[in-house]
Formats: structure tokens, sequence, C-alpha cells
């Protein structure tokens, strides 16, 4: 089975969902690995890695949808609840604003006592005050609930953010798009094919936007498959839109105060989540970006992942509340993503939302047993790059 | 599938052909960015040795003291007895500390306190022993060993002999360090160095005491210091076999002040996958989830290791230097981590004690049919786990002798040079009446007129006495030199005659050599002389294997050959492709199953009494010229 599936890659074929579950359940991991580095090679030539400086907020933890796998939430009326004012929201940002950062991933849970001019006044103030920052802002879930407050069409409230002066969407609360998981972890989040249909009608008006997959709970590998085929049929049908998926990124579900705790105790390790890269990045011809996280799997996982076809190393998370929550604890800072990525043996790059690059750094000899000294701050040894290509 | 760097592709080849890598190939694969083709030849190399398992042990850390005489620059741990966070235990708390459920290796490491004498080493031992009978205890780094060693006036061999006595399992393998004098000048001076260390294991495994051993990296060693203390390891393994297994130590740095932060993932890594590449005589490579953290550890059995060492009780040496792991794992933690990472978990002994067989096996076409079906990849059969280490009849012989191998078609001398040790495993061998087909000389002119110098390859045990024996005793031939080649290609025509054997002689029989016009078939020679067919191999078998594992390895080859119908083509090449597999000269025979056919029906894998005789003869003339 292997050796077809090698054979496909190598003449650039299509892999059919039998072998997408051999990927993901039977194929020996180092060669799937070998095979998902070369294809990302032929991919992405160079040797780099890309990362974004971001920040991720949240203006309410406010939510009604009760996901089992969630710490962070709080009912509405929960004493430990709390919902933020624009100007405090502003003043998140521009803290994160005043450490580089490029983009805001700013999600709430989700609150029904907020108007849908809330969300617009958010995006119109950052793009007012931070012209430097790219609002990839509110998952699907958020915008169906906007929907549900302002009794307006999922098009027109995204044409309302759209005009308000959002381009980007993230791919939170796709969790494991399959039928067999939404019943039984997040039943009110996403009715019906909601994450899907919002992202559609997003890649229609111009959104760009990521898909993501939170795997490790109730899910089988047959799921995972599912959510595969899902993105990238998807995908295949925004080939005519103006906008569509620029990157895949799955991570694991992390049991730690979350209701599912009692059921699932332990999450999937590190040879899973490898495995997970490795076989998005050979199924998903046609997703762009596949990226790893030192975030939320460890670092020393999120530095080996960049060689299991990762392309690109998410974002610095100057403020994560929702991971945290759980137990899980990661934070980091720009020299220690710039260090992974050395330690991995890449050339680390800025990137901005949507994979522009903004400058290459220079590389870095690293000794053995010595620390490497970071220089990210210092600009004679950085390449700034004055003609950013979109990588898309 | 290419490797991402060129590089590698030699390396893998030498791999394959079971060659010995060296010091450039270590160099080569520590500077490669193709982490993954690394890690996938060291899996490959660990799944060919040990398939999908990995193992676990449900052990006990124990540290008597941290009152230690030495302050090692590296070591958070140590204290002088002076200082409040000094302590010693008891006798009666160490032994308490070791009484978990189902603990079967207990592993003591700790300080050296000056008062200190050997009594008190050997009295813990004593009583430890005395309270679990069948608790592997491995106890005391080869550094306690000197310094019991210098503080009681006794040879290093006598300590040990001592310790043995009073119920010492096995040695651990710490202390080791890195063997690079420049280090242990500025870390360790008053700690003893490689020389030193390496006589204490080599020592320990004469007295069958075996070993493990570490290497300590990510201070202030270069990457070149750690392949030289491959390389010792290596020799020392050759010299006096006795290490169990290999255990890179990622460097903690603590409080030590000597480095800011732990080796990374990626040098966690190569460091396990050169260690499996480069010691190809180390059975195990564990990757000790203490030190590299459980996800490192987990993620190290797809790059080459295939242990992640134990429950550990308590643990208090790395943790005092700031490691994070849990300071003590559970089994079905264990279990579950080796799951994770697609493996099997085995649960094993202090001595890896499960049942388990090395079978040295000969990858030339004549073994074939003891190995159809049976080998060369490793096999579970009846609950025992078959090994295949391939051998050349010389090194087979070596092997056997080191304590490496404990079952393998012997070649005939070593049979007789091994009788103390081993038995024959029933009638099973290599006999012909007539022609060897692969014991071939060929010479510059007839084989009875040679005189001068005769080339003869470094594979062959048997067939070189044969040959000696058929010029000195059938043609009165003497004062011939006979010089080991490494190969029939290195063979520079300065010799009258070359004796070749195996897949090579094949090889040569057909190309031919040129100016050696003259073939001669030692075979056809003792038929012709002696009348009787003659014996090259015979299967023998470690006496000390149990009598029940003997039986079930007896049951494999019989089945082996049963199915081998010779004159059954479709069965042929379905063992053809076996052959390809195992053969070292692909293409040989490829696709001529008849000339295979003939070549094996002139073997008997079934000794008669016709051969016995001839062996007795043989074995006659050996002994009489040793």
């Amino acid at each position: 089975m292997f050796d077809r599936i090698e054979k496909k890659v190598l003449s650039g074929e299509r892999l059919d969902s039998a072998e997408g579950l051999y990927l993901l359940t039977e194929a020996d991991l180092m060669a799937l690995g070998r095979l998902a580095q070369w294809k990302r090679h032929q991919m992405h030539p160079g040797n780099r890695v890309t990362y974004i400086i971001d920040s991720n907020p949240n203006y309410t933890n406010v939510c009604v949808a009760d996901c089992l796998f969630c710490a962070f939430y709080r009912r509405p009326g929960d004493k430990e609840a709390y919902t933020l004012n624009i100007e405090q929201v502003m003043q998140k940002i521009e803290r994160a604003v005043n450490q580089g950062a490029t983009t805001v991933l700013l999600q709430g849970g989700l609150n029904p006592e907020l108007p849908l001019d809330f969300y617009t006044a958010l995006i119109r103030e950052t793009r007012k005050r931070f012209p430097q920052v790219t609002p990839h802002f509110f998952t699907a879930s958020e915008v169906l609930m906007m929907m549900e407050v302002s009794k307006k069409s999922m098009a027109e409230v995204l044409a309302a953010l759209k005009e308000a002066g959002q381009v980007s969407l993230p791919g939170g609360g796709a969790e494991v798009l399959s039928e067999y998981v939404r019943k039984r972890i997040s039943p009110k989040k996403n009715p019906d094919d909601g994450w899907a249909k919002v992202h559609r009608e997003a890649h229609k008006q111009g959104f760009h936007s990521t898909a993501t997959m939170m795997y490790g709970h109730v899910d089988r590998p047959q799921d995972w498959v599912e959510h595969f085929n899902l993105v990238r049929d998807m995908q295949d049908e925004a080939k005519d839109k103006p906008g569509r998926f620029t990157a895949f990124i799955p991570w694991s579900f992390k049991p730690g105060n979350s209701a599912l705790e009692k059921k699932v105790p332990v999450g999937k390790g590190p040879s899973t989540y490898l495995r997970m890269l490795a076989a998005s990045r050979l199924y998903l011809d046609n997703i762009p970006h596949i990226q790893g996280s030192w975030f939320s799997e460890g670092k020393k996982v999120g530095t080996l992942s960049l060689h299991f076809g990762v392309d690109d190393f998410g974002g610095t998370l100057i403020d994560e509340n929702v991971h945290k929550a759980t137990g899980h604890i990661n934070t980091t800072t720009l020299d220690l993503t710039l260090q992974m990525i050395r330690e991995a043996g890449f050339i680390p790059a800025q990137r901005t939302t949507l994979y522009d690059i903004i400058r290459v750094h220079a590389p870095e000899e690293h000794l053995w047993g010595q620390t490497p000294t970071c220089q990210s701050s210092s600009p004679n040894l950085d390449v700034l790059v004055s003609d950013p290509k979109v990588v898309l | 599938m290419p490797f991402l760097d060129n590089a590698l592709s030699p390396i893998w080849s030498k791999v394959q052909s079971g060659t010995r890598l060296n010091m450039e190939d270590a160099r080569t694969l520590y500077a490669t960015t193709d982490l993954l083709g690394l890690g996938w030849m060291a899996k490959q190399v660990k799944e060919k040795r040990w398939g999908k398992k990995a193992f676990y042990v449900l052990n006990q850390k124990l540290e008597p003291t941290n009152v230690c005489v030495l302050s090692c620059k590296f070591c958070d741990f140590a204290t002088k007895r002076s200082k409040p966070n000094a302590y010693e235990m008891t006798i009666e708390d160490m032994v308490a500390r070791c009484s978990g459920e189902g603990v079967n290796e207990i592993h003591i490491s700790g300080g050296m306190p000056p008062e200190w004498t050997l009594d008190n080493y050997l009295a813990i031992i004593r009583a430890l022993r005395q309270a679990y009978p069948t608790v592997a205890i491995k106890a005391f780094t080869a550094v306690e060993v000197e310094w019991a060693a210098r503080i009681s006036k006794c040879s290093i061999e006598n300590v040990l002999l001592q310790l043995k006595e009073a119920g010492l399992t096995a040695l651990p393998g710490g202390g080791a360090e890195v063997f690079s004098e420049r280090v242990r000048q500025e870390l360790f001076p008053f700690k003893i160095g490689a020389a030193t260390w390496l006589e204490v294991h080599k020592t320990a495994h004469r007295l069958g005491i075996p070993s493990n051993a570490t290497l300590l990296y990510g201070h202030i060693e270069t990457p070149e210091e750690c392949w030289q203390h491959l390389e010792l390891l290596r020799q020392a393994q050759d010299e006096a076999p006795g290490f169990m297994s290999f255990i890179p130590l990622a460097f903690q740095p603590g409080t030590t002040g000597l480095s800011v932060h732990s080796p990374t993932v990626v040098e966690d890594l190569k460091q396990l996958a050169i260690a499996r590449l480069y010691l190809d005589n180390f059975p195990h490579i564990k990757a000790y989830w203490i030190t590299l953290g459980v996800e490192t550890a987990s993620t190290g059995l797809h790059f080459g290791a295939d242990d992640i060492d134990g429950t550990i009780g308590e643990e208090k040496i790395m943790h005092a230097a700031g490691a994070t792991s849990p300071a003590g794992l559970a089994r079905e933690r264990l279990e579950q981590v080796i799951r994770e990472a697609g493996c099997e978990p085995v649960e094993r002994d202090g001595l890896y004690n499960f049942i388990v067989i090395r079978v040295g096996y000969i990858p030339y076409l004549n073994m074939a049919p003891f190995h159809n079906n049976f080998g060369p990849q490793p096999v579970d059969r009846a609950g025992i786990h078959y090994d295949f280490i391939p051998c050349t009849p010389r090194t087979l012989g070596l092997a056997a002798e080191h304590g490496n191998i404990d079952a393998g078609a012997l070649s005939l001398v070593d049979s007789f040079r091994l009788a103390e040790t081993f038995e024959p495993l029933s009638d099973l061998g290599i006999g012909v009446k007539g022609p060897a087909q692969s014991v071939l000389v060929f010479s510059k002119g007839p084989l009875k007129d040679l005189s001068g110098i005769c080339a003869v390859t470094d594979e062959t045990a048997t067939s070189i006495k044969l040959l000696q024996m058929i010029l000195e005793e059938r043609y009165q031939r003497t004062g011939i030199s006979y010089g080991r080649i490494a190969s029939s290609l290195m063979f520079d025509g300065a010799a009258e005659a070359v004796l070749l054997i195996g897949n090579e002689a094949l090889q040569a029989k057909k190309e031919g050599i040129p100016g050696f016009s003259y073939v001669t078939d030692l075979g056809t020679e003792w038929l012709e002389w002696q009348k009787t067919p003659f014996v090259f191999a015979r299967w023998m078998v470690r006496k000390s294997v149990h009598i029940k594992v003997k039986q079930e390895l007896l049951k494999n080859i019989d089945n082996a050959l049963l199915s081998m119908k010779f004159n059954d083509v479709s069965v042929l090449s379905k063992v053809g492709g076996q052959v390809e597999k195992i053969n070292m000269l692909p293409g040989l025979y490829q696709g001529n199953d008849r000339e295979k056919m003939t070549y094996w029906s002139g073997f008997s894998y079934h000794l008669t009494p016709a051969h016995e005789q001839s062996i007795e003869t043989f074995e006659k003339w050996v002994n009489a010229h040793v």
C-alpha cells in the first residue's frame, strides 16, 4: 500500500480515502514523514519556515454552546463570566501591536447578548487605529451567532464584516467535521454543517480562511478522513472564488478541566500529531500551507513537526486564554520561536496573515551544546524582503 | 524514496550490507539536515532486530546517599556531609523503599561518602538480595567500583567478585560521562577516566556481570568527542561482550551553571539514531524518558530506540537539576506511551530476560533452505523471539565465542573449538558428497603442484583448514603461506592461488578470475581422497539455552527444510524470493530456478553416519595441527 501511495505522491496524483486512512493509521511514521517532507520541499522550495507575530485575545468567555471539550467558557450569569467593551479590546490589541503583532485572532464565546454592531465596531476600530494589523476575527460559530442575534442571512452578516474591513476568517470551531463526532461533543455549535457553510460563503465573498481540526476526543480515524475530504472538496470548489483556505492547522484535544476529561483522561501524543501533519500534507494536495505548532504540542514536538511536512510555525500568541484554561500553559517569545525553527535546521521568515513574507532572518550557526543567541531584534542580521510575494 | 540528503545513501548501503560505520559516517549523520532520513535508517535497523517491540521495566531507583567525595561540575545532586541537605538512608530504609509491588529491577546509584568502606557497598547488596531474592540488582557505577577497590586496597576484579557473590546482577552505565580527557580535566578531574571505566566494565563482563553504557551529552563536549566515545564502546563490546544497552543522557543544566538550555530535541533524536547505527554490537538503545521527557522518549522509538526504561519509583539526581518529567510513571502510562508510538510494549527484567534466542545466519545461497520462512527478519513463535544476526562463517564463530549468538550453523572447526559451551542441534548441518560448488580454489597451475602464496577469503573458518589438510596430506605441499584477503576484489594477483567460498565463489566461478584457469572444488577433492562426504557446517546451540527453546528451534528448522521440495519449481520460486532477500549478492541466481535447484540438491542438510565419520577424521587432523 505504501509503495502505491509513494508512487502516486511522486507523480502528483491525488490520494483516495482508503489511502488516507492507511496513512492515518498503519503507515510507518518515518516513511510517511519522509514522503511528506519531500512534498513540502516540492511545494515550498528553500529551507524557510514561516511564522507570524500575532495575539489571540478573547472579548468574552460567555458561551452558550456547552462544548464538552472546553474549559474556557462560562455560562451567562456565572460569576466568572466577563465581556470586554470595545475600548478594553483595543487596549489588548495595542499591547500586541507594541510587540510587533501583524495579526490578531480575536474570538469569544458565543454570547447572545452582543449585537452585530459590536462585532463590526471591533473591526472598524482595529482598522482605524492599527492599520498594520490584519483582523483575523471571529470563527464560523460566532458568525452563526451573529446571524441569530441580528436575524440576518449568512451572506448579509459576512458582507457586513467585510464592509467593516475584515479580510480573513480563522478556522476554529471545526473540531472534527463528521456527523459521528458532532453529535457527541458539540451538538449546539455548528448545527448541520454550519462551519462548512460559513467558510463556503466567506470564500465566495473573498475572505481567505484557515481550516483546523481538533482531534483526539471521541473521534475515530475514519472521521479524520471525512474531515480531510470535506476540506479538500471545499478547496476544489473555491478554485473559481476570490477566497480560499490558506492553511490546515490540526491540534490535539487537551482534556484538562473540561467535561470530557473523565471520558478521555489522556490526550493523543506526539506520534499521532506528527502523523496527522504528514498525512495532511500528502492528502490535502490543494492546501498550500500546513501549520505545525509548538503551542498545542509542546516545544520539542513543535520543533520536530517541521520535519513532518510543515512549512509554517503559526504565531507567537502573545495573549492566549483558551488552551491556558485547560491547564496547558505554553507561552513563548519571538526569540524562542526563531530558536525553535533554527534548531530544526530551517530559516525563519516572518509572514502576514495572508502569507506574504515580511522578512527572512539570516541563517545562524548553531553549535553543538551551545545556546544559540537569537538576534531577531537586530536589523542588520535580517534580510528585509523588498518585494514580498504572496505565497498563496 | 531517495534521501533528501544524498550523503546518506552510501551510509545506508553500508548499513544494509552489514558494514560497520566509521567516525566519518557519524560526522555525516550528525551534520545531515535530513533528520527523518537518519531516523528512518535507525528505525529500520531497530525493527530488523526487535520488530515492533519496545521494552520497559518495573524498577525502583535507589539513591542511598547524596554525600560524595567528588565534586563534579555537572552534578546538582552531590553534597558534603556538613551541608543541611545531606542525607544517608539506613539499610532498612533502602529495603523498605524497594518493596513496591511488581518491582523486578533495583537501580542503585548515589554519592560516595568518604567514610564508606567496601563493606558498606556489600552490605547494601546483601540486604537487598536477601529481601528480594529474584529481583535484578543493578548497582554501583564503575566510579563507585573503582573507589571501593581503592579504599579497600583490593583489585577491581576482586571487588566485582565480592559484589557478585553478595548478589549483584549488573552494573549500571553511569559515570562514563564523555570519554574525553579534555572534558574530564575540565569537569570531573577527580573522577576515573575512560580507560578505567572501560576496564571496570570489561572486567565485569568477563566475570559474567553484564552492564550498560551511557554518554552524557549537551554540555561542553564536541560532537567529535561523542563519536570517539561510541567508537571506544564498540571496541570494548567486541573485546569483552556484555553491554546490554546504550543510554545517551541528555544533560540537564539546572543550576550547574554549565549550559543555559538542555540539548535540543533534534540533538536528542540524532544521538539515539546515530547510536543505533554505529553501535551494531549493542542489542538495546534506550530512550531514557527521565532525561528526555515522555514526548521525546516516545518519539525516540521511531528513531532507533527500543527501550524507554522503567517506572522509576523515585528519581532524585536528574530532578535536582530540574528535569521536569513526572517523577514516576505508572505501568499503564508507560505502555500507553509505547503504544502511541506504534510499538508493542514488552515488560522485561533487569537483564532483558524475556525469551529471546539470537540466531547467527549466513546469507549464502546454500543456507537458504534453513531459512525458508524462518528469518532473516525476526520472528516470534511459541512465545520465543528469534533474532537473526547476519554473519560470515568466520564471524559467526567469533560471535558465538563472545556470547553474542546462541545458535547457528557453525563452521565445522568452530563446532570443535566451542564444544564446551555449544552442542549439536540434532543432525542438522551442511554436508556434500562430491562438489561443494561454492568452496573453490582458483589457481594458476594444478593444485597438486601449488607453492608460494595462497590467498584466502576472510569469510572462511573451515575451508582453509580443509585446503591445508588436502595440500599437506594428499599432495605433500608444505611451506605454503596463506594470506587473508578482505574480499576477492582486493586480490592483486601476487598469489599463486585463491580460496573463495559462498557467494563470492559462485560469482567467481561464473565470471572466472583471469590467469587462474585451474578451478578445484574441495568437496570433490575430499571425496576422491577419503571416499566419504565432507561436512562444512553443523548447527550448534548454546548448552545453557532452555531445552524447550532448543526443541522449538529444531522444529522451526525442520519445518523450513520439509517445506523445501527440491523438485517442485513452484515452491522453489517462492523460496527463491526469500533467497534474493537474504542474498549478499542479489541477482546472482535470479530467475534461474533450475540452477538453484541443482545447487541445493548437491547438499545434505541432515547428517548421516558417513558424515560423522568424516567429521571425526577431520577433527583429528585439525586438533593435531592447531
